[in-house]
């Protein structure tokens, strides 16, 4: 009497159990695809963000601005012919490379920037406060500080050290001097030399960069044409 | 399930028969209590149906944001990109908080309108409204701050030229919907946008058209020039390596340029182009066979009479000059003496094979038409036009003709599209003679070394060209005051491999050029500094050891005292 008044619930119980398991299961699958979706969210995020950096570091790396920097900073020059070797011979018979290992690859243009060193110092080394106005557009950024600054900038020593160029040797090259090389030539990198600390330092900026380029290129092709 | 469940129960409970109100009144209560368990088991189907097929996976699917291609140069590096970005909206209907305060934040956040602006916005019967497309992150931070749920902060995808204002002129730029409206965003817009949005790599060299944009920019400055263009390209392929026109424009800022440097100089713009015309005049005359040697003597006075005019020369000879001597002194009336042999119909008709008659071609819409004499294309237009005066066109046309001339006489349109197994190098239809060609190398040449055009050398890249002053015509007549100055030059001139054109557009004369404007003292100088600069990028490497074969013209150069 008692297990058939019971049997209908005994129905709803067994029925009731496998609809929470076939739940189960479907809800351990839905949560899998939600953890999915998430995932996949957040790899888009992170592409979207990669693309949002890399178009923000092509920006800030623009050749454009690559230029600039070369004109105030580093004044580097295209290689003139001189610089091209052909030969071992003329390999063994560069004096201003001597340092430099030039492979068999003829045209290791690595000597841009000695060249262009040796022939900027011509420029009348001034006191720096004799030009107030030279402001390196790089440490505009940092200064705002409540402005935000992207933090790929965010390192106003270093670049303001390159700036103020005071003997600053292991700053210049690792803060600007590998990408201008790379613009400028195709070829090897062109490895920052030791270079004499001296004169060259003021070089910068005390003219404006149009006519600093122009002198650059100049020395540099004069000198070029008197070896 | 759990409905049915429930009601049994009732259902089996015995029913007391007493009276038909008692039995009508249970009757209405099971009804009642039917409808509340019905009505629980519609939200539990519909919850087990959310839970069950609609889990969300198709509805928050990561929607592609990215609408647009890249477009990029021959190397790879980005010159358009598309990102997402932020807009800030407002459903002015929706506001909770006081308009008046909230204006009042947004003119201090945005402050391009004014508070009032804002109020008269707010109030406004709209249900939505931009206050700002492309805004930064922090605008947005800060805007969202404000805590208005009426203010929609959405991402919207918008296109940005991280080189600035790099090519802008090739690029063109879109509108605020991502459209192409000039430039190649307009020639590639199926390109872009079609199935995937797969990007374009176009012909240019970012790192080329850096320096030409420098140098250009630099020279443009030096001499006060009004405008400026250039172009380098590849002489076999067509392929235009760099191409800029100066005043620049900023494809990121569009609606604030000037018409002025909207203006594209170097396809839109069309000039005479003055003596950089010469050689084609020569060419032609020595495809014809009317020149048969470049040691060709002609009578060079000091001034012929055509017609009512007079054609002068700079440097007059006052006696009797070879073709090389025309070509290396820039002779206005030794190459009118020549044009006027060739005649005004094979002068046409090789204007017309060499397509300098139409508009220039390339992928740009925005592309000039020429002008030249026409239905009165009689003597003296031909004389004038052998000189380059009298006729206008692009300096895109003078390097495509430059480049026609010296790639062995094959005429091949010019392309900003990498070559490749899309856009094939084109068959091309033969214009001059490949020994026409060849002799053309060192004529050029012998200009640089020893002609008008000697500050273009760049020591060790053989640049052979010709410079051109042509005189613009202000208020319908020639002014010496303003001029056109270009050099059309070729390099290596032994085997030529690229085309560069330089054009300044009203240089003023400085103390640098002792009170010249003449091409040989502004544009000159560019194309020495930008082919030093460019050189090894295209693969050109300098030997002072190599030359073009000069011994096909220095025996008809007289020896200078």
């Amino acid at each position: 009497m008692i297990a058939r008044r019971m049997r209908p619930i005994g129905w709803v119980a067994g029925v009731a159990t496998a609809a929470l398991s076939f739940y189960l299961v479907s809800l351990q699958v839905a949560a899998e695809r939600a953890a999915l979706a998430t995932v996949e969210r957040g790899i888009q995020a992170t592409e979207d963000e990669i693309r949002h950096l890399e178009t923000e570091f092509s920006a800030r790396a623009s050749l454009r601005q690559l230029e600039a920097y070369n004109d105030e900073v580093l004044a580097l020059a295209a290689p003139t012919v001189d610089q091209y070797l052909t030969s071992e011979v003329q390999l063994a018979s560069y004096a201003p490379g001597a340092a430099e290992p030039a492979p068999a690859r003829p045209a290791a243009p690595a000597t841009a920037l000695a060249k262009a060193e040796a022939a900027a110092p011509t420029t009348a080394p001034e006191p720096a406060r004799t030009r107030p106005a030279f402001k390196p557009a790089v440490v505009e950024d940092a200064k705002g500080k409540d402005a935000p600054v992207i933090p790929a900038v965010r390192q106003p020593p270093l670049i303001q050290a390159v700036a103020m160029l005071e003997p600053v040797r292991p700053a210049l090259p690792k803060a600007a001097a590998p990408r201008p090389a790379a613009e400028r030539n195709t070829a090897a990198p062109a490895a920052p030399k030791p270079r004499a600390a001296g004169p060259k330092v003021q070089k910068v900026a005390l003219l404006d960069e149009t006519a600093l380029a122009d002198i650059a290129r100049q020395a540099a092709k004069t000198k070029g044409r008197k070896e | 399930m759990s409905a049915t469940a429930a009601a049994r129960p009732v259902a089996l409970r015995p029913l007391p028969e007493r009276r038909p109100e008692v039995a009508l009144g249970h009757f209405r209560l099971m009804l009642l209590m039917l409808l509340f368990l019905g009505a629980t088991a519609v939200i539990m189907l519909r919850i087990g149906y959310l839970a069950f097929f609609a889990d969300g996976g198709a509805a928050r699917a990561p929607v592609r944001a990215i609408t647009r291609g890249d477009i990029t140069d021959r190397n790879g590096i980005a010159l358009a990109q598309t990102i997402a970005a932020w807009s800030i909206g407002i459903h002015p209907q929706q506001v909770i908080g006081d308009r008046r305060v909230l204006a009042r934040e947004l003119a201090r956040l945005m402050p391009e309108k004014s508070a009032d602006q804002y109020l008269r916005i707010l109030n406004a019967p709209l249900s939505f409204t931009y206050l700002r497309r492309r805004a930064t992150p922090e605008l947005v931070a800060a805007v969202n701050r404000l805590g208005e749920p009426a203010i929609d902060l959405g991402r919207e995808p918008e296109r940005i030229y991280p080189q600035g204002m790099l090519a802008a002129h090739v690029l063109g730029f879109t509108d605020f919907n991502g459209n192409g409206v000039s430039g190649m965003e307009k020639v590639l817009e199926r390109e872009l946008t079609g199935a995937g949005g797969r990007g374009a790599a176009l012909s240019i060299d970012s790192r080329v058209q850096q320096a030409l944009e420098a140098e250009l920019g630099a020279a443009m400055h030096k001499f006060s020039a009004i405008g400026a263009a250039g172009v380098v390209m590849d002489l076999k392929t067509g392929e235009v390596i760099a191409l800029t026109s100066l005043p620049e424009l900023n494809p990121n800022k569009p609606a604030q340029q000037g018409p002025d440097a909207a203006f594209n100089r170097a396809t839109l713009g069309v000039y005479e182009l003055g003596s950089t015309f010469k050689p084609f005049t020569v060419a032609m005359a020595m495809d014809a066979g009317v020149v048969k040697s470049l040691g060709q003597m002609y009578n060079c006075p000091r001034a012929l009479k055509a017609g009512r005019f007079s054609i002068t020369d700079t440097h007059p000879f006052g006696r009797a000059c070879s073709v090389a001597e025309i070509m290396q002194e820039s002779s206005n009336i030794g190459t009118a003496q020549i044009a006027a042999q060739l005649g005004a119909a094979r002068q046409r008709q090789f204007l017309e094979r060499m397509h300098f008659l139409e508009r220039v071609r390339i992928e740009l819409p925005e592309r000039g038409r020429s002008l030249y004499p026409g239905q009165d294309w009689g003597d003296i237009a031909t004389m004038t036009v052998g000189y380059g005066h009298g006729i206008a066109v692009s300096p895109l046309h003078l390097a495509t003709g430059y480049a026609t001339l010296f790639n062995g006489g094959v005429w091949r349109p010019a392309t900003l599209i990498k070559r490749g197994p899309g856009n094939p190098v084109p068959e091309g239809e033969r214009v001059f003679s490949a020994e026409t060609s060849y002799k053309m190398q060192a004529l050029l040449r012998l200009v640089v070394t020893h002609g008008t055009g000697k500050k273009a050398d760049a020591p060790g890249y053989r640049v052979g060209g010709k410079t051109g002053t042509a005189e613009k015509i202000v208020g319908g007549r020639y002014t010496g005051a303003a001029v056109v100055t270009t050099f059309a030059g070729v390099f290596p001139m032994d085997a030529p491999r690229y085309v560069i054109v330089a054009m300044l557009d009203d240089p003023k004369a400085t103390a640098e050029t002792y009170g010249f404007h003449t091409a040989g003292w502004n544009v000159a100088p560019i194309v020495s500094g930008v082919v030093g600069r460019i050189g090894p990028m295209l693969g050109v490497m300098p030997n002072p050891g190599r030359e073009a074969n000069l011994a096909e013209v220095l025996p008809f150069v007289h020896a200078k005292e």
